[in-house]
């Protein structure tokens, strides 16, 4: 046998590497300053592109897709070329991907705080960056596979089937649950309605924790682990094992987001039936990657790479069987919607993945750069003061989830709630707020730490970029060879088949859950009265998907007896039929809104979005002036229009070609409304005057988008009050 | 407090001590240690006394070894190196549930694969693993069959069931309940101590729209004798019970305020009545000329 000559190519793991702790930096700030202001509403007043509701995205989107998505590839990078003994199939494709990548992630960064967003979760991003991401993405898996089609390695390991797996999952959940018809350059609308989105947005939502946060990891956990620990893998027969029930079972559980919501019982009990069987599956990577250190454990004691890990791994633990726990429908229907899910995703953020990732990273750059890590004592106190910011992190979130759902819930014997006015639950959980603002700094303290230790690493060292290595080239495999081979042993040395029966394990669960939904039409009951939204509504609907609202506010009223005597008549899935994307959101910092409609004035509204103080003392809700003053761009509101009636929405041409008219005559009307309040009354007309005499432009206050949003609100929930016979259009 | 055998008796007799405290003083629904902090003194009294309990006993035991004789010492020694037989079935199970192969014989396992470095062992599955995964598998079906095919309740149903028993709960609570405050019994309160807390919860949540003298600015002037939806004390109690017109008026304040509370926040908004604030708003609704 003849031995071949190659070089590793490490200078595209360490541009990634780089990324993974830029990235990481600022999707950590950006988180930092966005729980600070939970505790000062107004910390970026009146500065539209750093509000709550647009930063909320970015914060989630850089800290998934630029820290922990950069950081994979930066493991794959590294370790696939290694385990196959082969340097990556093309450096082009290589740099395309690390680039293509940078490129959608400042993407995300300028258009996320402008208000460009579809505001499905983890999924924000217009049309045309997802259609970037789903390109460059094609082209790490294509120089995935051509690199493990050029391999001197003749089997996979388990790391490679985890890379294999995600890649194909990944890449059918992003298409499918990104599919929407655009109505302009940034604005598109969901191709899914109401209850149909809520499921493909979750089965989507609960997979990108699956396979963007959880199986890479897992690949890259079986490659750093062993070789950090200088350890055998525990158990391979238990690597097969949950490796195949952990990305068949997981696909299921995404209904579990949705429990006690419109969605039809059948999809929530799979959902809840599914999330149980995950337990083992998850812990199954646990026990692997602990049992691995078996004899090592007296390095844990002084290796502070080992200890990240450990902290990782048993926070990955913790992580997945809270995850089914949740799924239960009685705990469920009390961490819902409260800051229990904030705790329960940051210790899989903070444990697993950045732990898991800080460990990799401290691993990999002394041997990127052939010299020591520069500070062994840096890098423990980085793990200390990250460890105590975890536990700083999510404990107080814990009590705060608990305190505030049974708040939520308490009633007085004579029927009324205890907690009726719901900033009462807020003013609670404050000190709470408080608490995880500095558990977090500590984390964010501890990433500039590595970050210096990084840098003085990196400044005494020397970049090996192509590292040399030999191997013997594949020899045809003999029948002789093979004899007595074991099935998976067999399937571990065929790519092709291996991936496509990964692919069939991902598809089997989405299908059943979401074809029926789509197609069957008793899962959405009709309810006539529902009608499409006026075109002054849609727009203002727009813009609550743009300030993102949702992030804070839910529209989901569950059928629960505190739910509905405090929000009224519990949400029917026939009510969201004209909602694209669905507005249910996933928490609520602030109350329900789903039947918000007719509830309060016009007027405290205005005064609401003026300065949410003044009528709601003590609330935390930031002002939104802006909205006040900005004019309402009514330029595309009938492509808007033609857009839905392609998706199904019956507006008729008549009421496109009116949309103006109608538009006036709704903001006419509200605006009217406006003038009860003589405060508002007298600066309206005086401002008017003044821009009068001035010369200056004045827009109508209902031309502008505060009005927009006003309708939409007084419309919300609205529609099921209606009484049949009259034919209202508003 | 040498043995871990100490930490745990010390444990289980504090849980013991507590529960006793909590549920053999009669306090109703409150805890004891709420009601009565110095519970928390006599808790840690017994706890200090257990722990003294324990240090003393050590104490005697290490006097009562050192004064044995060198051969029994040895004797004692053997017999306290042995397990109990309690340990030892732990011991046995933790292992049996573990099934791994002794790091001294991995050999016998290890794979002749070779990963950039990386060996597999192949130990077996762990047992505990094992029927944690058959127990999740039965709880699926179990569930699938009892909510799916057999349909036990769905949610609509259990939210119907939970509506039924807060029905019964409530008219039990009003057969009982004395003095409760409702549209048709409502009074006009004079009292000044009702006034003033009328006054308070006014200030917290009525002057965003009605200002603090009552003036009005969203909502209408409260000083008048023109009210929209009616003045006298049943009318007003009614419009901040149930709220005003739909999109227009006021919220429902009965999810906030407590029926007395209304009742005195109506009082004090009748009271306001003929203060001519300056710069109130003008008269909004009917002259209002009925019981006062």
């Amino acid at each position: 046998m003849e031995i071949e000559k190659f070089y590793y190519d490490n200078k595209i793991v360490k541009k990634f590497l780089y990324a993974t702790i830029f990235w990481g930096i600022v999707g950590m700030s950006v988180g930092l300053l966005i729980a600070f202001m939970f505790i000062f509403p107004n910390l970026t007043d009146g500065i539209s592109w750093l509000s709550f509701g647009r930063l909320r995205p970015l914060h989630t989107n850089a800290v998934i897709f630029a820290f922990v998505g950069n950081a994979i590839f930066a493991g794959v990078y590294y370790s696939t070329q290694r385990l196959l003994k082969a340097r990556m199939f093309s450096d082009a494709l290589s740099n395309i991907n690390f680039w293509g990548w940078q490129l959608v992630i400042v993407a995300a960064a300028i258009t996320l705080p402008l208000g460009f967003t579809s505001s499905k979760e983890y999924a924000e991003l217009e049309w045309p960056i997802d259609i970037a991401i789903a390109v460059v993405w094609v082209v790490f898996g294509w120089n995935l596979i051509a690199t493990i089609l050029k391999r001197r390695q003749r089997h996979m390991y388990v790391a490679i089937w985890f890379y294999l797996a995600t890649f194909v999952t990944v890449a059918v959940l992003h298409i499918f649950n990104s599919l929407a018809l655009p109505a302009t350059f940034l604005k598109s609308y969901s191709a899914y309605a109401g209850v149909q989105d809520a499921l493909v947005q979750w089965w989507y939502g609960h997979n990108a924790v699956a396979f963007f946060l959880t199986t890479p990891f897992l690949g890259l956990m079986y490659y750093f682990v062993p070789k950090a620990a200088n350890r055998p893998v525990y158990s391979y027969r238990l690597s097969i094992i949950h490796f195949w029930s952990l990305i068949f079972i997981y696909i299921w559980a995404g209904p579990h987001h949705l429990l006690y919501s419109s969605l039809p019982d059948w999809a929530q009990n799979l959902g809840v039936a599914f999330s149980v069987m995950l337990i083992a599956p998850s812990w199954g990577g646990m026990i692997n990657g602990l049992l691995t250190l078996r004899g090592a454990w007296d390095k844990v004691r002084t290796d502070p790479i080992l200890k990240f890990m450990v902290v990782a791994i048993t926070g990955y633990g913790m992580a997945t069987f809270e995850g089914p726990m949740l799924s239960l429908k009685n705990i469920n229907a009390i961490g819902h919607f409260t800051d229990w899910i904030i705790a329960h995703v940051h210790v899989g953020a903070l444990a697993w993945n950045g732990f898991l990732a800080f460990g990799m990273i401290y691993w990999l750059i002394p041997r990127l750069f052939k010299t020591k890590l520069y500070s062994i004592g840096l890098a423990n106190v980085h793990f200390w003061v990250g460890t105590l910011g975890i536990i700083l992190y999510a404990l107080p979130l814990y009590v705060a989830g608990f305190t505030q759902a049974s708040m939520w819930k308490q009633f007085n014997p004579d029927g009324t709630l205890v907690y009726g006015n719901f900033l009462e639950t807020v003013t609670e959980i404050m000190p709470m707020y408080w608490m995880r603002a500095i558990g977090g700094s500590m984390y964010i303290i501890g990433a500039f730490i590595l970050l210096y230790n990084v840098v003085m690493t990196v400044r005494k060292g020397s970049a090996v970029t192509d590292e040399l290595a030999e191997a013997a080239a594949l020899p045809k495999v003999t029948k002789k060879r093979t004899a007595g081979e074991g099935y998976h042993t067999w399937l571990e040395r065929r790519p092709v088949r291996l991936t496509i029966y990964a692919t069939i394990a991902i598809l089997i669960g989405g299908a059943v859950q979401i074809i029926p939904t789509l197609l069957v039409e008793s899962n959405i009951p009709t309810i006539s009265t529902v009608k499409p939204y006026t075109p002054l509504e849609l727009e203002g609907r727009d813009i609550y998907i743009r300030e993102g609202c949702v992030s804070c506010h839910s529209q989901m009223i569950r059928p629960f007896r505190s739910e509905v005597e405090r929000y009224g008549e519990y949400s029917k899935a026939g009510e969201y039929v004209y909602d694209r994307p669905f507005l249910w959101g996933s928490k609520r910092t602030g109350p329900d809104l789903h039947r918000v409609g007719k509830k309060y004035s016009d007027n405290w509204h205005f005064n609401h979005f003026y300065d949410p103080q003044t009528t709601s003392a003590g609330s935390i809700m930031p002002r939104y002036p802006w909205l006040i003053t900005n004019p309402l761009d009514k330029s595309n509101t009938e492509t808007k229009m033609r857009t839905l009636v392609k998706l199904g929405v019956p507006y008729t041409d008549e009421e496109i070609a009116n949309a103006q008219k109608w538009m006036e005559e709704q903001g006419a009307a509200i605006e009217e409304n406006l003038h009860t309040d003589p405060d508002f009354a007298e600066t309206y007309q005086a401002d008017k005057a003044y821009a009068q005499e001035n010369g200056l432009e004045f827009v109508e206050m209902r031309n502008r988008e505060v009005v927009a949003v006003i309708a939409y609100l007084q419309r919300l929930g609205t529609d099921i009050n209606v009484k049949e016979e009259v034919t209202s259009t508003n | 407090m040498k043995t871990i055998g100490s930490y745990i008796r010390l444990a289980l007799f504090a849980l013991l001590a507590y529960l006793l405290i909590e549920y053999t003083v009669e306090t109703g629904d409150q805890s004891t240690f709420m009601m009565y902090p110095i519970a928390w003194l006599v808790f840690g009294v017994a706890v200090l006394v257990v722990v003294a309990l324990e240090i003393a006993v050590e104490a005697l035991n290490s006097v009562l070894y050192k004064a044995l004789p060198e051969d029994k010492k040895l004797g004692f020694e053997a017999s306290q190196a042995q397990d109990s037989k309690i340990m030892l079935w732990l011991k046995e199970t933790y292992h049996k549930m573990l099934d791994k192969k002794p790091i001294e014989n991995e050999d016998e396992i290890i794979l002749d694969h070779n990963y950039d470095g990386i060996k597999e062992l192949d130990n077996n599955l762990p047992p505990w693993w094992i029927y944690l995964f058959y127990a999740t598998i039965i709880f699926a079906v179990v569930y699938m069959v009892r909510f799916h095919i057999f349909v036990d309740y769905t949610q609509h149903e259990e939210f119907e069931m939970e509506l039924a028993q807060a029905e019964k709960e409530i008219e039990e609570y009003k057969r009982t309940a004395k003095d409760l405050i409702d549209i048709n019994t409502v009074t006009l309160l004079t009292d000044d101590s009702d006034l003033k807390a009328g006054g308070n919860i006014y200030m917290q949540n009525c002057v965003a729209c009605h200002k603090a003298d009552g003036g009005g600015s969203i909502g209408p002037n409260l000083t008048d004798e023109y009210w929209i939806l009616g003045g006298g004390v049943k009318n007003v109690f009614k419009t901040i019970s149930e709220g005003g017109r739909d999109g227009k008026g006021m919220v429902a304040w009965k999810q906030t305020l407590k029926p007395l509370e209304m009742a005195q926040v109506a009082s004090y908004v009748i009271s306001l009545g003929g203060t001519n604030p300056e710069g109130a708003k003008e008269p909004q609704g009917e002259l209002w000329a009925g019981d006062k």
